[in-house]
This record gives structure tokens, sequence and C-alpha cells, in this order.
């Protein structure tokens, strides 16, 4: 059996040093990882709070350009209201017809729906219903293409 | 050796711990203090330095015609106030300002010279001229954005949207009766403040969003509504009336198309009206006496209770007596043997008297009732009221309210009651429930209101009662006929009560009518008050339905009889 004292002194020197180098090999890496860690976390945060500052600035611009589209639509009602359009088209020399020549298309297709909704009517069940806005567009759309496919068999 | 002991430092010793003991003391009363006894009050002061609830504000709901077009919207304006004791050139920023706001160079001067801290220069500056001000970075003046509600149409239809006031609190009509869908629900922001006062992204927080005002769909048409003002307004000046109101509806729905009263007011300057009666929606929250309009109800009951047919022979000998009381035709005149459909023709008080009494006062009461009169109709406007009726067993009823109520006489409607109750008759007997708004739109969902009917009368009375009231037009009420078309119609001359008796001087000419009188698509009522060219509704409210009535086959595209019925024809 060969005890550390049998070492010879050179030998056990460079142990210890071969020991301090990995010691220091390994606390410069834990510190070279918690130095990384450090900066991700502060690369992180630093990078969140300017994008959240972007966010909020982005926000406040977004709200503002709201209130300016809010205004650009709020001018249009107003160019387009019934006095300003009844004024302008007296302007223009626009008058009431006198009178009006009705004209019957036989098997001219007329939706019933379309009818109604000319004429302001509905026939429905006399209950509350509530309904996606997506549905009602679909139902609008299939019954505007219905209408056209309607339209081109009529026979001239 | 022994040493001897220097008092005095001993006493400085004890006398300096005792001081630093004392202060130590304090030190640990405060700090008691801070921590425990006043913690919440300074941790509360350290949250409100370092922490802020910002209150979101949601956007109040837009209102839009049956068609989309808006009625009622918001848009930012500015406050603009100056701090004069700022201003060091009060003369530049007159030059610059005066022009803008809309007030005199001089009187701004005079203003921005004061040595004071603040003055309010204008309210309700459009957003394109606050942002010009802004961007001149005049020192010593400031601006303030604020949302308010703008009605881009102007006056119309102000009766029926109401208005809303500078803390976005809605009054009168639809904004009132709506308010708290529209306003929405606020939301909060808690969160920790950086220095400069703005909320830190990555900080603690806790966010509450806004609920965001539903918006409305009115069945409301804007054209129409436009075309029945504009001939209202006309129809004011004509006759030299003192006010009126004309309303349009849908008789199979009860949706209202236009509801026009005159006068009127601009809610975008509500606050510049004096009389604050100008508010009330005359069709919905005043009340007057109907008249001769109101024999269509009485003879309706008749039909339906079986009592009589528009053949049913009434001998009119110009009075019957009810309860001690006399009652006389209008032209004081008795007309002999006549059918029922006579006394609607002649509108004969004496013959819807006798219709009365004969039904008696109870089963009488109980149709008035069930045609809606002394209850509110429910439509979705605030300040609605429900009318007067007095019924047998109530302190102020008199047996002769039976004989005055058959023509309209004694008891007090809504113009919306009347309107709707006609509308029964134009509907096969059922009577609907008017109503404004058609679609509350919250986000992606859609509310859709829908027509709630209930029986009046049979359908088979109905169809008699629109067979005599089509007779009233082409025979009586000539006036208000349209060539091509058969209109069922009902004229009402209304005398207007005063303390001790009736008015002689002054009337309420009103008539309601419904076309095509087959398939009725509106229905129309006007009502005059004090027209001073002539008293009679037949001569002064049925030639307004008339250029009503023809307007609307055009914009409802309704094409005349004789062309629908070949149509139809043609069509089977």
């Amino acid at each position: 059996m060969v005890s550390s004292r049998d070492f010879p002194e050179h030998c056990q020197k460079t142990s210890e040093r071969r020991f301090e180098a990995r010691t220091v090999a390994i606390v410069a890496l834990v510190l070279a990882l918690l130095s990384l860690v450090g900066w991700l976390y502060l690369t992180q945060t630093s990078h969140l709070a300017v994008t959240g500052y972007r966010i909020m600035e982005l926000e406040q611009r977004k709200a503002l350009l709201e209130e300016e589209n809010a205004q650009l639509e709020a001018e249009i009602a107003e160019l387009e209201s019934a006095a300003r359009l009844m004024a302008r088209a007296q302007a223009l020399g626009f008058q009431r017809p006198e009178k009006v020549t009705y004209v019957i298309v036989p098997n001219y297709p007329v939706q019933e729906e379309s009818r109604d909704e000319v004429s302001g009517v509905q026939r429905t069940a006399p209950t509350d219903s509530a309904e996606g806005l997506t549905s009602i567009l679909a139902r609008w759309w299939a019954g505007l293409v219905a209408q056209f496919d309607a339209w081109l068999q009529v026979q001239p | 050796m022994s040493v001897v002991a220097d008092e005095k430092p001993r006493w400085r010793l004890i006398f300096l711990s005792a001081v630093l003991i004392g202060f130590v003391l304090v030190l640990i009363g405060q700090l008691v203090r801070w921590q425990i006894v006043e913690h919440d009050r300074f941790r509360e002061m350290a949250a409100k330095e370092h922490q802020q609830a910002r209150i979101l504000t949601p956007r109040r709901g837009s209102i839009v015609d049956r068609n989309g077009r808006p009625l009622a919207m918001n848009v930012v304006t500015y406050e603009v106030s100056a701090a004069p004791n700022l201003i060091t050139d009060p003369y530049l920023a007159a030059d610059r300002l005066w022009s803008l706001l809309g007030r005199p160079r001089d009187e701004l001067i005079s203003v921005l010279s004061q040595d004071v801290p603040y003055v309010l220069l204008a309210r309700g500056v459009p957003m394109a001229t606050g942002e010009a001000i802004m961007a001149w970075g005049l020192s010593g003046i400031n601006l303030e954005p604020s949302p308010r509600r703008f009605y881009p149409e102007g006056k119309l239809a102000a009766h029926v949207l109401g208005f809303v006031n500078a803390v976005g609190q809605g009054f009168y009509g639809v904004e009132g009766f709506y308010n708290d869908l529209l306003e929405g629900e606020e939301g909060v922001l808690h969160g920790e403040l950086d220095p400069w006062g703005e909320i830190i992204p990555i900080g603690e927080s806790r966010w509450s969003p806004p609920r965001e005002g539903r918006s409305l769909v009115l069945t409301i048409d804007r054209d129409v509504q436009f075309m029945v003002e504009q001939e209202l307004a006309a129809a004011i000046e004509r006759y030299q009336a003192q006010s009126g109101t004309v309303i349009v509806m849908d008789p199979n729905t009860g949706a209202i198309l236009a509801m026009a009263s005159y006068p009127a007011y601009d809610p975008n300057t509500f606050y510049e009206v004096e009389d604050e009666r100008l508010f009330t929606d005359p069709a919905s929250g005043d009340h007057y006496e109907p008249g001769s309009v109101f024999k269509v109800i009485t003879l309706a009951a008749g039909l339906d209770a079986g009592l009589i047919t528009p053949d049913t022979p009434f001998f009119d000998s110009g009075s019957i007596e009810v309860g001690g009381r006399v009652i006389q035709n209008w032209d004081r005149r008795g007309h002999g043997n006549v059918t029922m459909t006579d006394v609607l023709v002649l509108s004969l008080n004496t013959g819807a008297a006798h219709v009365s009494t004969s039904l008696g006062a109870e089963q009488f009461h109980t149709y008035v009732r069930r045609f809606g009169f002394g209850l509110r109709t429910d439509v979705e406007l605030a300040g609605e009221v429900p009318g007067t009726v007095r019924v047998p067993g109530d302190p102020e009823w008199h047996e002769s309210d039976l004989g005055t109520n058959a023509f309209g006489q004694g008891l007090a409607v809504t113009p919306l009651q009347m309107i709707t109750a006609v509308s029964a008759v134009a509907n096969h007997g059922l009577l609907p429930r008017p109503y404004v708004v058609a679609q509350i739109i919250d986000q992606e969902r859609v509310i859709s209101t829908r027509p709630y009917l209930q029986q009046a009368i049979s359908p088979e009375a109905a169809q008699q009662m629109t067979e005599m009231m089509v007779a009233v037009v082409e025979r009586g009420a000539r006036l208000a006929a349209v060539p091509g078309y058969r209109i069922a119609g009902k004229t009402g001359t209304a005398q207007m009560p005063i303390p001790g008796g009736y008015d002689p001087n002054s009337t309420i000419a009103s008539f309601v009518g419904f076309a095509p009188a087959d398939d009725p698509q509106f229905i129309v009522l006007v009502k005059i008050v004090k027209p001073q060219t002539s008293p009679w509704g037949s001569e002064v409210a049925a030639p307004v339905f008339k250029r009503i009535a023809e307007q609307l086959f055009l914009m409802m595209n309704i094409p005349p009889d004789n062309v629908r019925q070949q149509a139809m024809a043609v069509d089977r």
C-alpha cells in the first residue's frame, strides 16, 4: 500500500495546482454562467421594457388615429346629411318625379325577404333573439348571390 | 491605594445614557407608529406615490338609422384655457387665437392681459382647430381633450334621439332610455409609475378592460324622417299652426319609420334651449284629447262585440243624452236614417255615443284598454306617459264619460297610442307594440328586436272597420286620397280643454290613415295644434297625410293598386 507520504513532493504540488486550476475553472465557469444568465435577464428585461414602452406609444398612437378617424367619419356624416344633400340636389336642378310609370315584368323573381326589406316589414315570430354578426353577413351575401342568379335567368 | 470615583463623570454618563435611551425609545415609538399603528396609512401613501389606478373610459355606442346612416356619434373636442400670468405677449396670442375661437380680438387681448392663473377661453373646439393651436406651442395656452356627442343630422329626429350632456349622461329619447347600455362600463388599469408618471410596462399591474358602449340600430329611416319633418314644417307654416306631430309606422310590426314633432331643437346645442319643455317628445310624452279619430276604436269595439255591422241602421236625431249630458253632432244637425258606415263617414257623435252606451261602460272600457289606452306602449323612449282614461270606479268618472269618450273627448291619449291602436285595425286586429330600436349591437353580438303583437279585435271586425275607413276617405276626407290607391283613414277635430270647459277658438286637427288598404305597408298619424286657417282635420291634417303618403309610395316602392293586382295575377 502506498501512502501520500510516499509521493514525491513535486508530485503533490502538481496535484494541488491541478486542483486549484480546476477550482478556479469551475468558479470561473459558474461566474461566466451567472454573468450570462444575468446578461440574458438584463437584456430581456431591458428589451421587454423598451417593447412595453413602444407598445404604450403605439396604443397612444392608435387611440389618436381612432379619434382622427372618428372625426373624419363625423365630417363625412355631416357632409352626407339629408338637409345638405337636399340643398345640393336642388342647387343642381333635381326635382321630385311628377309621374311614375310602373312596368310589369312577367316572371321577375323577387325574393320575399328583399321585398320585406324594402317595405320594412319583418314577418318573424314575436320573440327576442340573438345571432352572430357573421351569420347575418353570410345570410345577406347568400341572398345577394341568389338574387343575381335569379336576375340572370330572367328572359328579356 | 484607593481610587476615589469622580461623581460628575458618572452623572454625565447616566445623563448621556438616559438621553440615548430616550432617543432610542422615541425612535422605537416612531417605528411602531410607522410600521404598526399607521401602517395602512403609510402603505397607502406609498402606493399613491408609486402606483396609480387609471380609469379607462369606454366609448359611448353610436346610433344609426335602419340603413346604417349615423345619427349620433362621438368626436373629440378641446377645451381651450389660458394662464394669463404666464403669457408674455398677449397681443401675439390674441392675434393667433381670435379667429379660431370666434372671439373678438380686443376682448381676447383684455382677457389675456389679466394677472390671473386661469381663464376658460372656449369649449367644444373642433379637433383640427385644437391641433393647430397645439402646434403653435403658445406658452400659457392649455388644451384639454374631451369627448363630445355629435349629431350629424342636426335637428333631425331630435325627440327620438334625445341628447348627451357634458358629463356623458343621456337624457330623453333613446339616449336617455338606453343610457346604461350606450355608455358602457368603465375599466381600470392599476400599475406602478415610472419617474415620468407613466405606468411601467413590466411592473406589477392589474388590468380590467372597459366594456364599450353598445350601439343601436333604429327602425327610423333617415330619408323618411327628413321628408316628414319637411312636410310638417311646411304644414305648420301653411296653416299658421302652433305645433304639430307626425308619426309613420309599419302597422304589421310596430316599427316606427319616422316620428317628427315641430318645434324641435338641435341636440348638438341642447344647452341653448331656454324652455325645457321643448325636450319632451310630444309623440310619446305629451297627451291630448284625440277627438273623432277615436270613433274608429268605438265602432271597432261595436263590430268585434257583434253589436253592429257596417250596415246597421241608426236614426240620428242630432242629439243624444248620456248621463244627463246632451251630446250633439259637430254640425249641430240630425242626419236621419244612416248606417254605421255613415256614422264614421259623417263623423256623427250621436252614433258613436249610441254604440258606446249599447256596449255598456264595462265592455267599452275593456276594449279601450285592449287597444292600449291608459297604458304605456313601452316604446324605448324616455319620458313616455300613459295618458288618462277614467273608468267606472274612479272617483272622477261620470256616466256621461261613456258618451263623450266614444268620440274622443274626456280622455287623453298620446299620438303614439292613437296610431298604435289604429294599427290593430290595419293588422288583422293584432295590436303591435311600437318600437324604435331594431337592433342592439354588442361588439360581435347582434340582438334583434322582434315585434310583439296581441289580439285586440277579430280579423273580421278589423276587415269591416278597414272598409268603413276606406269609405271615409272616398266619401268624406277626399283631401287625403291619393289617386290609384285605396286608403283607409279617419279625421279628427278636437277641442282643447281649458279650465271650466273647452277653448272655443282652438282645435287640434288630426288624421290617421293607412295604405294600401288591402295590404297596409304604412300608417301615418298627423296632428296639427291650433291651426289658424281652418280648424278642421279634414282640411288641415288630411292634405298633409296625402303629401306624405304620395312620397311614401315612391320611397317604399309601393305601386298603385291596379299595377300591384296585375303583377300578382301575372305571378299566379
